[in-house]
């Protein structure tokens, strides 16, 4: 239900100056209370890769960017084992918190409706 | 009926006159009208090999035509050429790339797209139909249907009655709706060909045209006949002209440098726009608003072309080949070109021998072809000989005696015929689209007169003495001599003669 190829309210709150003043220093409290970050995770770690669309949009990776998502993997893996946080040095600032994977996500949900479209079109004539 | 319209084609041909150029915007336009059912779009840009910064971009800017830009996808691109019945292709020469559609002559009467919703109630979205319909300017229809699924419809020509489908009578309705039903095939195939120049997007994930570069080169070096050409450039011109029109066999080009050259040369300037069966205030319009934001710089610089000349041969598979030839600098003149129809001993009538000196004291199982390559500040001119190896030296020393003796002066006789075959090849070429392309590509940037009636003349001009002249200046620059083969048995240029 959550993560970029579900329902949400992220857009229409982004683009209220209102909502956004009001609605940010909540979600900040809510991405800390969630305490990803003191394992050393993105937020975009946690997107539900298990469906083809995610898949394709990890593709889509730089090389680097794929072998720092999995270095985080591990690292956090090691720590579910010690049943603790990573040391506080190592947390995800704020700032490092970049959704890397969503734009490309987007991309391909983009592409995938698009492919559908040009599938069902139907070709009138003019006439 | 047939044969009808196609002798009021032929009228209109005859009356062509090859095409004016305008300058729209800084792009340079230019559309030839030709009679022909269909029509063409090509935009050519100064991004051939010769100005390529690394070895292998310009062929890699040539493969990634036609993907994403910031108005349509690669998919998008793709599906509406396809349905607008237009063919899409990039080809890459070195001086220029041209991206070419091609698509019929149809004019108002297109075909929109509607998604299944848009509608109404009781089209069902698994009823595909692919109908294209075409109207020639002499008014004649051919409409093509397509039924696919359980539902069978029939869209019949021109004054369709809709005598048995409600649901075409909810397809009209439909496209009453429609914002723009004047849109034409050419505004269509411009934004596609400009949207790459202006727009192209060269997404890292689409760079999977690393397979398609190395398919080139690899077509490229199983042909012995293009490494020889491609070798005889290098050692000719060493910069410039050399590069060749392949990117090498281990590629060391990133999407940065693609990037990169895309950047310095889709400038304004270095853009020309040839349209073939398009009406020239129509396409300057289109030009004119796709352009209309583009970038404007000087664009690339090559320096200018110097010959040197040279022998060198390389190891290659298939029948052993062997490159004899001559450079020129300066623009290409008629007295070279008929030299090339001189030396040529491909005979006019089909299964002889023909009247060439080459053909008659050519071994068995040999093979000359004579190469003509002009360019705007150069040519290159030769003979390329194809023998099993025992026979390639003798068939070497017939070119090059063939070669030296044109330089020694030849019969008036011979000199007509061999005008008479070089004025032929220019006028043929010019027949095709891609010759008329090419022949416009060739002047279009230099702002020279484009008309077949001035590159004829020029024919008219070439006399004995002119000719002898031109011949005996080519011989005694130094030639390029290139051998593709078994390198161990393959001759040398000094036993040839040369």
């Amino acid at each position: 239900m959550f993560g970029p190829l579900s329902i949400s309210l992220a857009p229409l709150v982004q683009n209220s100056k209102v909502l956004s003043k009001w609605v940010t220093p909540l979600a900040n409290w809510y991405a800390d209370a969630a305490r990803y970050r003191q394992y050393g995770f993105k937020y975009d770690d946690l997107v539900m890769e298990e469906n083809p669309t995610v898949q394709r949009a990890l593709g889509r990776l730089t090389p680097r960017e794929t072998y720092d998502r999995a270095f985080r993997m591990k690292r956090a893996s090691q720590a579910s084992v010690l049943h603790a946080p990573i040391p506080k040095d190592q947390w995800t600032t704020p700032a490092e918190d970049v959704r890397y994977l969503t734009p490309h996500i987007a991309n391909v949900v983009e592409e995938n409706a698009e492919r559908v479209k040009w599938d069902t079109v139907i070709v009138v004539k003019k006439n | 009926m047939f044969a009808a319209r196609v002798s009021a084609r032929n009228v209109q041909r005859a009356a062509r006159s090859f095409a004016t150029v305008v300058e729209s915007s800084g792009v340079k336009v230019a559309a030839v009208e030709n009679g022909a059912p269909t029509s063409s779009l090509t935009v050519l840009v100064k991004a051939g090999s010769r100005y390529e910064p690394k070895e292998g971009v310009a062929n890699a800017l040539k493969n990634f035509a036609f993907k994403s830009t910031a108005k349509r996808t690669a998919l998008g691109t793709v599906r509406e050429s396809d349905l607008y019945g237009g063919v899409l292709s990039s080809s890459l020469g070195r001086e220029h790339l041209a991206l070419s559609a091609e698509f019929l002559k149809g004019d108002d009467r297109l075909r929109e797209c509607r998604a299944p919703q848009e509608l109404g109630a009781g089209c069902q979205s698994d009823v595909w139909i692919a109908e294209s319909s075409f109207t020639l300017s002499d008014g004649s229809c051919i409409s093509i249907h397509r039924s696919m699924g359980a539902r069978q419809v029939a869209l019949i020509g021109l004054g369709a009655s809709s005598q048995n489908d409600g649901d075409l009578r909810k397809w009209r309705r439909a496209t009453l709706r429609l914002p723009n039903p004047r849109l034409l095939l050419s505004d269509v195939f411009v934004d596609i060909l400009t949207s790459f120049i202006t727009s192209a997007k060269f997404t890292r994930h689409e760079f999977y045209v690393a397979p398609l570069i190395s398919n080139d080169t690899a077509a490229a070096a199983a042909n012995p006949a293009i490494q020889a050409i491609e070798l005889a450039h290098a050692i000719a011109f060493r910069q410039g002209l050399a590069s060749s029109l392949y990117a090498p066999a281990h590629p060391s080009i990133g999407l940065k440098d693609i990037q990169d050259y895309a950047a310095k040369v889709f400038t304004k300037e270095n853009i020309a726009v040839v349209g073939t069966g398009i009406e020239q205030s129509k396409l300057t319009e289109l030009v004119n608003k796709a352009f209309a934001n583009a970038a404007s710089s000087s664009g690339p610089t090559s320096s200018s072309t110097r010959y040197f000349g040279g022998e060198n041969r390389i190891e290659g598979t298939g029948p052993q080949t062997a490159f004899i030839g001559i450079g020129t600098m300066g623009a290409p003149s008629a007295e070279v070109a008929t030299l090339a129809a001189y030396l040529n001993p491909s005979p006019s009538v089909k299964w002889s021998k023909g009247t060439s000196p080459i053909a008659a004291a050519l071994p068995e199982g040999a093979s000359v072809q004579s190469v003509y390559l002009p360019y705007s500040d150069a040519s290159l001119v030769g003979l390329l000989v194809q023998a099993p190896t025992a026979a390639l030296k003798e068939a070497g020393s017939v070119a090059v005696s063939a070669l030296k003796k044109a330089a020694s002066g030849i019969s008036q006789e011979e000199l007509a015929s061999a005008v008479a075959r070089a004025k032929f090849a220019a006028a043929s070429a010019a027949d095709a689209r891609a010759g008329v392309v090419e022949a416009i590509g060739a002047k279009i940037f230099s702002g020279s007169e484009i008309s077949l009636a001035s590159t004829l003349s020029a024919f008219d001009a070439v006399d004995a003495s002119a000719f002898s002249k031109a011949a005996a200046e080519l011989v005694k620059a130094k030639p390029t001599y290139v051998a593709v083969g078994d390198i161990v048995s393959l001759p040398y240029a000094d036993e040839l003669g040369l």
